[in-house]
């Protein structure tokens, strides 16, 4: 009985039609979250003692390096979901964060970079947060480019076995990043520890991250009424 | 039905009949070093240093390059169903399948780097250390390489896709490997690097079989 | 050369390219000593049914049921042979033949005289022995043959029928996709439609 509820709430059309109830509301919920956090954390927050004017980029450039790794797993989760129980919805949820993770992988990237440039006074040094960041992009461009050349359901399958082996690699190719930075640059330079940040800097950054999963949220919603339609 | 020792010995005469196979790695091997060292060493200072580093990516080059047509034959002339079809499990026969051609590729290879460690007056201790990472390093990279072949055994002109695909999974090894080395030219402790090396070697020989079959089983149906 | 008697069962087996349904689902039973020739136009799915009833692929709806201790050789569109290879280690390295039976095998096939020449060298027909002979010497106890007698001449053909009428009387199986006709009492007929 329970089985049958729950095979039917995780069933394609059931989850659409929920999707499509929700979505107008997730995309007001998620501008507005995105409008306060970004004219608190732009506007309000104070400016830091050290960084002045340009830590703001943080607002954007922490919740996309979080959003990008919480995507990743949301994806090779949904991924070994569908590789063991054969769950469509699963597949298409993968097949949905693929993209959006680049994105957010992407975003990091440029917004670290620009970050890098006042402080670093480069645009790009191989720095073990960003290092690792630029591999996360190969592994979601390498899902999306296996995807594509791969006909529907070996494709689907083949991603999302690749989805899995990745995200075992992810604390690896973290770890031998640290270790190779360690070893090969004198002390990095730090840059804000989230924890001691003051908590009128904390706050917006706080709600950023929600604005971004609501944004995430919204497009697997969109993707999913999509791959309603398609089937 | 095929067995792993028939696997294993039908590999190892179809490299022996044809060694442009092998060959070729290796000579790419040898032109990635060459253009390396040529290009990048006309101010001759830290030789020590550089060298061995310019081997290693020669070495994961030539690898890369290879591995793509690891299933890609076999899968194309219709032998990869024999595996396929067997009673033996297939990350057995996979492991057979593997096995030759790591050997093939790797035995040459270490000669050459051993020569090539000679000629260019490396310490000893550095062309043991070198000799080590390759020994512990390639062929992790060759098993974590037989999960992107198997992934794009059915995908034509394949080799980009599995270079982006491998990559990733490359980085760690290609780190691990690269910091031993330089750690012993700069005469600092190697060991730890060795150790990480090898427990990916573990991680790779554990995972490699068992991911490229269940993959095998879905891309060459 | 026993064989354990055991059946397959076909169950509204249907069977899928690119996501669309090639023909309508079969029912079928085989039992010891049966055969099956499946017939139908180019492009309904011979070869797609040949490749699921192997395992390679999944069906597409329905289910094939077979022994715990399956046993199956296949000769696929493709001959599975190495240019570099002779016949006679071709067929070392794919079945746990011994030499004597490898031999006998390639004389039964009339092969004998080309047995240590690479495979390269040999016409299309000559391959198709090598084929054949190898699924012969599997000791499977189901053959699954797509085009079985595709580029084989009269002799050719009389020796592959000769094998196929040992196998059955053996209690093999054998289902086989072909276009010729094959007018053997054990078998029947299985006709695709879309």
């Amino acid at each position: 009985m329970i089985k049958q509820q729950l095979a039917q709430f995780i069933s394609l059309p059931y989850m659409a039609r929920l999707c499509a109830r929700i979505t107008p509301y997730l995309f007001f919920v998620m501008l507005s979250v995105i409008a306060i956090g970004l004219a608190w954390g732009l506007y309000f927050a104070p400016s830091d003692y050290q960084q002045g004017d340009a830590f703001r980029i943080i607002y954007v450039h922490v919740p996309s390096a979080f959003l990008s790794l919480m995507v990743y797993s949301c994806m090779a989760i949904s991924a070994a979901l569908f590789l063991i129980w054969r769950i469509k919805i699963a597949d298409e949820i993968a097949r949905a964060s693929a993209p959006v993770g680049a994105l957010f992988t992407f975003l990091a990237l440029v917004t670290g970079s620009i970050w890098g440039k006042p402080m670093w006074g480069t645009w790009w040094i191989w720095d073990a947060r960003l290092t690792s960041e630029l591999i996360l992009l190969f592994l979601f461009f390498g899902y999306m480019a296996l995807r594509d050349a791969l006909p529907q359901k070996i494709g689907a399958l083949a991603s999302s076995y690749l989805a899995v082996i990745g995200m075992i690699n992810i604390p690896i190719i973290h770890f031998s990043v640290i270790w190779w930075n360690t070893l090969h640059q004198g002390p990095t330079l730090s840059r804000l520890s989230l924890p001691t940040m003051d908590s009128r800097m904390l706050y917006p950054l706080l709600l950023m991250i929600l604005g971004f999963m609501l944004y995430y949220l919204l497009i697997l919603c969109l993707q999913l009424q999509t791959a309603m339609r398609r089937s | 039905m095929v067995s792993f020792s028939l696997v294993f010995k039908r590999e190892c005469v179809l490299l022996l009949r044809t060694p442009q196979s092998w060959l070729q790695g290796l000579l790419f091997f040898t032109l990635v070093i060459f253009l390396f060292s040529f290009v990048l060493m006309a101010k001759q200072t830290d030789y020590q240093v550089l060298l061995p580093l310019y081997i290693w990516l020669a070495a994961l080059l030539a690898q890369l390059l290879a591995i793509d047509a690891l299933f890609k034959q076999d899968y194309l002339d219709g032998s990869l169903d024999l595996l396929l079809l067997s009673d033996t499990d297939l990350s057995y026969l996979i492991i057979g399948k593997i096995l030759p051609h790591l050997l093939f590729s790797l035995i040459p290879l270490l000669i050459l780097t051993a020569l090539l460690s000679v000629v260019w007056q490396f310490e000893i201790q550095l062309m043991a250390v070198l000799l080590l990472s390759l020994i512990i390093g390639l062929p992790s990279l060759f098993l974590f390489g037989s999960i992107g072949a198997a992934l794009t055994v059915s995908v034509r002109n394949s080799s980009v896709l599995t270079g982006i695909i491998l990559l990733p999974l490359y980085v760690p090894v290609l780190l691990f490997a690269v910091s031993a080395v330089q750690n012993t030219a700069l005469g600092l402790p190697w060991q730890g690097a060795i150790a990480l090396l090898g427990a990916n070697f573990i991680l790779a020989g554990i995972l490699a079989p068992i991911a490229s079959a269940a993959v095998l089983k879905v891309t060459a149906g | 050369m026993s064989i354990q008697p055991l059946s397959y069962t076909a169950i509204h087996l249907g069977c899928s390219r690119n996501e669309h349904l090639l023909f309508k689902p079969v029912s079928f039973t085989l039992t010891p000593g049966t055969g099956l020739v499946v017939m139908g136009a180019n492009g309904v799915g011979k070869t797609t049914l040949l490749r699921v009833l192997a395992g390679l692929l999944p069906p597409a709806c329905g289910q094939f049921i077979r022994p715990v201790d399956k046993r199956m050789a296949y000769l696929g569109p493709h001959h599975a042979q190495k240019g570099t290879l002779t016949p006679s280690e071709q067929l070392k390295f794919a079945s746990l033949a011994n030499e004597a039976a490898i031999g006998a095998m390639l004389t039964r096939v009339k092969l004998l005289e080309s047995a240590d020449m690479p495979c390269a060298n040999l016409s299309s027909g000559q391959k198709q022995r090598v084929s054949i002979a190898q699924v012969a010497l599997s000791l499977a106890q189901l053959w699954l043959l797509d085009e079985p007698m595709n580029a084989l001449d009269k002799n050719g053909e009389a020796i592959f029928l000769e094998l196929l009428t040992e196998h059955l009387a053996r209690g093999g199986m054998a289902v086989i996709a072909t276009h010729q006709e094959i007018l053997l009492p054990a078998l029947h007929a299985l006709m695709l439609e879309t």
